[in-house]
């Protein structure tokens, strides 16, 4: 078996598609906290719009790990 | 003065063309705030303002009410920075509806946002607490701590470049996937959903995440 430039792309691309995984746990995260705030509206319908604005903030900040999968899958893809 | 503006002409060429989207974005950000600034100088204090001064006056009314619960002494110091920096992240991110590459997708103007939050914060809490106030903190609970709080000082901003290159990034590979695939559906999906979804909406929000999160962390190594 001989390791050229073909092979290191392929790799490449496959490593690209493993860091995407990181969205899987992201997502995760984000459902729960929508499931949070739809019982908070629930329980206490007159604060839906510090609600929002709460959420809106919590899910941008909880993307963040799946935004460094993009990432790394971005650079691993045209970069390397 | 000819050669002046021909030289001008080949530097602006030769940017890469995030940047040149950056460059006009500052353009419109300054034209705009000085026609602004000119009028509310102008304003007669017993009229209501109209137009779209009366949004611009609504705009720093909202960012000052949202700034002095975080800040409840200084405030007035950091306010125009933080909305200065806020405007200018809304304008790039809507700069591709102009048909302009989006500033941020580029990872230079992502990381020298970073760059610009951690000058900030180290130097205003180096003027405002004194340096040894500031060695206190980063040794605080114990002087073993000190590295994991470098490595917090240094994280936190270059998470905040990061996720606004991801965000903005992601954008614009989509729009090209979509426009590259579909040909003359993709001009129907890109006005109604992509634009829409992924430049305003998200802009937006990246903006007022980035100008929450910066008002936050300067806010803890400012106050007491």
């Amino acid at each position: 078996m001989n390791f050229n430039e073909f092979f290191v792309q392929g790799m490449a691309f496959l490593g690209a598609g493993l860091a995407v995984f990181t969205g899987f746990a992201t997502a995760i995260g984000q459902g729960y906290a929508a499931g949070k705030a739809v019982e908070a509206v629930g329980r206490q319908p007159e604060a839906i719009n510090e609600i929002r604005s709460t959420l809106l903030l919590g899910d941008a900040l909880a993307e963040t790990t799946g935004i460094y999968g993009l990432v790394i899958a971005i650079i691993l893809i045209f970069v390397a | 003065m000819n050669d002046f503006f021909n030289a001008l002409y080949h530097f602006y060429n030769g940017l890469s063309s995030a940047i040149k989207a950056s460059v006009v974005v500052f353009i419109i950000l300054i034209v705009m705030t000085t026609v602004v600034g000119l009028r509310v100088q102008k304003l007669d204090y017993k009229k209501t303002p109209k137009g779209f001064t009366f949004l611009m006056i609504m705009l720093v009314d909202m960012i000052n009410k949202m700034m002095i619960p975080i800040f409840p002494k200084h405030h007035k110091k950091f306010q125009p920075l933080l909305l200065t920096m806020f405007m200018y992240l809304l304008f790039a991110n809507w700069a591709s509806l102009l048909g302009l590459t989006a500033p941020l997708s580029n990872l230079n103007i992502a990381l020298s946002m970073s760059i610009i939050v951690f000058v900030t914060i180290q130097v205003s809490a180096l003027i405002i607490k004194k340096p040894k106030v500031r060695a206190q903190n980063l040794l605080s609970p114990n002087p073993l701590f000190l590295p994991l709080n470098l490595i917090g000082e240094f994280s936190t901003p270059f998470s905040m470049g990061m996720r606004l290159f991801g965000n903005l990034m992601s954008g614009s590979i989509l729009a090209i996937l979509i426009y590259h695939f579909t040909s003359y559906l993709g001009i129907l999906f890109g006005a109604f959903i992509l634009h829409p979804v992924f430049d305003i909406f998200f802009g937006a929000i990246q903006a007022y995440v980035f100008l929450n999160l910066f008002s936050i962390f300067l806010a803890i190594a400012v106050e007491d």
